[in-house]
């Protein structure tokens, strides 16, 4: 009991730093820890990971907010509302409306795992290709009439966001598209320069002229005014999208914002609430495929199925049984995440008030220290450096425009066609 | 109690041993980050002093060969194909590591026998694999039954694809038996029939100093004997030079090149 609650406050630990860096969340954070992880119960390796998963999704909110750059993908919903939140002054209610909404997703998705544990094994009828095309194509609606600028605008970036992905090498045929020869087009564009190039530089381009308010402290935490109805619909959301591959909690979480600024009246809040509430749910149900029938569907988990599978374990139905105790530590884990928000956010509040003096540097600062970052990581360094110039003078000229369209057409497109061609070969 | 001692340990151990040691090989992953090629190099890379890189295809993968030595890869004989970008890599006694042979099984819902896949069945393989289009063109034709083929990414999506209902037949590796068989019945296929051959990948050292492909080669040899190995890469059969088959491996390769280039 004594070792469990151990590896719970190390994976809070570890999950709660990896958030706060870009581009790194749950992956990074098992990465660090492989070789100590090794050797150790699966239980203990899944309440590790669970840990992790639920830490990074709040504390990545919180720098979203704060400084309006998702930590990844899955917090590009959060970084835009919450961020503007932050700045008319009101970014402690962003950051405790964020953090009950988060709590109330991570419920809520073990909640509907327990109301539907005798029909689990139906879940994963989501993996019918004609099913993901319907999904798909409704996101693809949704995120195309959610974005409040000229329609042809939208559809050219989801399509330039598209073409994008498809550049490079396709490991489905083994062959090369839009590449000319050219041994950089071979490698493809990769996701962190488009998101730095196509959407973080038009943000802060756009937020660069908003004056920022002072934040006031969080004293007490409560749901922001009307936001439970958005809260459990992005719960319900996203723990259906984090059954699918490829997307999980991803779509979830920027589907769920936009059908509420669609439909709900003021809705920045309750697109935040949504949002996160929808991140949350469906990190968790992501881990339904693992658990059951041992098939990762995100990178952090495969590292989670070979340390466990070294253990000897095998995944199946009766995992359940196994893990089912992880279910106590949850609410321990969402509370631990309360109280760093709370704190988290009222000593990063303190940054505002630098940030307010010297927003310029800062600014210039945080941009170039997630271009290091991901010029690090990135294999071929000299092409991710060309891809992040390349695109960032493109994000230039279309600053005035809303490219999310452009994010969402990157790993959407590829998914998108994968299916359609697998239902027109199944029905034809 | 005891874990956390060890943790402890372990982790002035691991920093320490990080500090004073060079890698002595680059692990590059020419496949995805799901794959079965990252399953064998992060097991195989367990037992080396590493660096690893995600390449996540070949082309990548093959940028790194002329800037580092020791350099260890996964290389699959369905490489180059049509693929001019892909370069053909000169595979001699030398630069084996080791070949793996898939097993490969046909699972189906309907189907309890090889006999009875009559009619017409919608069967899911992996990628535009020139293999598997043949060994399924030549299984077709020797049972009478009109196969569709339907692509999925790797072995894993086409599990998925099994459950989800898209399909009434796959074609995969024999480590997603497990998997499958919740939903249906599997049958043990191919990996001692004509085309056995043709499902081999190999591990292979580029670049290598003197001497380091026996300790490539001992550094297999102990990763497939691991639990961890035997447990996520159950059915790929491994075969490591030593001295006595080396030609025959080489041959087997070059086989599969062949055979899958055509």
């Amino acid at each position: 009991m004594i070792e469990s609650i151990f590896w719970c406050l190390l994976g809070i630990i570890s999950g709660g730093i990896a958030g706060i860096i870009p581009s790194s969340a749950a992956f990074v954070a098992v990465a660090i820890f492989y070789s100590v992880l090794e050797g150790l119960s699966a239980f203990n390796i899944l309440l590790f990971y669970v840990a992790v998963l639920i830490t990074t999704n709040y504390t990545n909110s919180i720098c979203a907010i704060l400084y309006g750059i998702p930590g990844d993908a899955t917090a590009i919903a959060t970084a835009r509302y919450g961020h503007k939140f932050f700045r008319k002054g009101f970014g402690h209610l962003a950051v405790s409306s964020n953090a009950i909404s988060s709590s109330i997703g991570s419920i809520f998705a073990i909640g509907l795992f327990i109301v539907f544990y005798d029909y689990i094994y139906s879940v994963f009828r989501f993996y019918n290709s004609t099913f993901q095309v319907v999904i798909i194509s409704i996101a693809i609606f949704l995120i195309t009439f959610s974005v409040r600028q000229h329609i042809l605008k939208t559809v050219l970036l989801f399509v330039l966001g598209g073409v994008l992905a498809k550049i490079g090498f396709d490991n489905l045929t083994f062959e090369s598209w839009g590449t000319f020869g050219n041994p950089y087009l071979t490698l493809g564009i990769p996701f962190n320069a488009v998101m730095i190039g196509l959407f973080i530089i038009p943000e802060f381009l756009k937020f660069a002229n908003l004056e920022i308010s002072e934040p006031k402290k969080i004293t007490k935490f409560g749901i922001g005014k009307n936001t439970l109805g958005a809260t459990l619909l992005g719960s319900f959301i996203g723990f259906w999208s984090g059954l699918i591959p490829g997307i999980t909690n991803i779509l979830g979480s920027y589907t769920s914002a936009a059908i509420v600024k669609r439909f709900f009246k003021t809705p920045y809040l309750k697109c935040i609430a949504a949002a996160e509430s929808a991140n949350n749910s469906g990190a968790l149900s992501s881990l339904l495929p693992l658990i059951i029938l041992g098939i990762p569907i995100v990178g952090s988990e495969v590292l989670v199925f070979y340390l466990v599978s070294s253990t000897g374990f095998v995944f199946g139905l009766e995992s359940i049984e196994t893990f089912k105790n992880i279910l106590y530590f949850v609410p321990v884990i969402i509370g631990i995440c309360l109280v760093i928000s709370w704190a988290g956010f009222n000593l990063l509040g303190t940054v505002a008030y630098v940030i307010k003096e010297h927003k310029n540097y800062i600014t210039c600062v945080i941009i170039l220290i997630i271009t290091l970052i991901a010029i690090d990581i990135y294999p071929t360094k000299e092409w991710m450096f060309m891809c992040i110039v390349g695109l960032t003078l493109v994000g230039y000229f279309i600053r005035k425009w809303d490219t999310i369209p452009v994010v969402y057409g990157y790993f959407l497109t590829d998914l998108f066609w994968d299916n359609l061609v697998r239902t027109i070969i199944i029905h034809s | 109690m005891k874990k956390l001692v060890i943790f402890v340990i372990l982790m002035f151990a691991t920093l320490s041993g990080n500090a004073g040691l060079a890698e002595s090989f680059t692990i590059i992953n020419t496949g995805s980050k799901t794959g079965g090629f990252n399953a064998m190099l992060t097991i195989l890379g367990k037992t080396i002093n590493h660096n690893y890189v995600q390449a996540g295809n070949p082309i990548i993968g093959a940028s790194y060969f002329d800037k580092e030595v020791n350099v260890i890869t996964a290389w699959s004989t369905e490489w180059p194909g049509n693929n001019p970008q892909i370069p053909r890599i000169k595979v001699n006694e030398d630069n084996i590591v080791a070949l793996t042979v898939y097993e490969t099984i046909l699972c189906s819902r309907e189907f309890k026998a090889i006999d009875s896949l009559k009619g017409s069945v919608k069967i899911g393989t992996w990628g535009d694999s020139p293999a598997v289009a043949k060994f399924i063109k030549s299984l077709g034709n020797k049972l009478g039954a009109k196969f569709t083929i339907v692509p999925y990414g790797g072995s894993g999506d086409i599990a998925r694809g099994f459950l989800g209902g898209d399909i009434d037949t796959v074609f995969v590796t024999q480590s997603k038996q497990s998997k499958i068989e919740k939903d249906g019945k599997c049958i043990a296929f191919s990996s001692k029939g004509e085309l056995d051959f043709a499902f081999v990948d190999a591990i292979l050292l580029i670049n290598g100093e003197l001497g380091n492909h026996l300790e490539a080669r001992k550094a297999m040899l102990y990763a497939v004997n691991t639990e961890e190995w035997q447990t996520a890469l159950d059915g790929v059969v491994v075969y490591v030079p030593n001295g006595t088959n080396d030609t025959e491996l080489l041959n087997k390769y070059n086989n599969a090149v062949k055979f899958n280039n055509n």
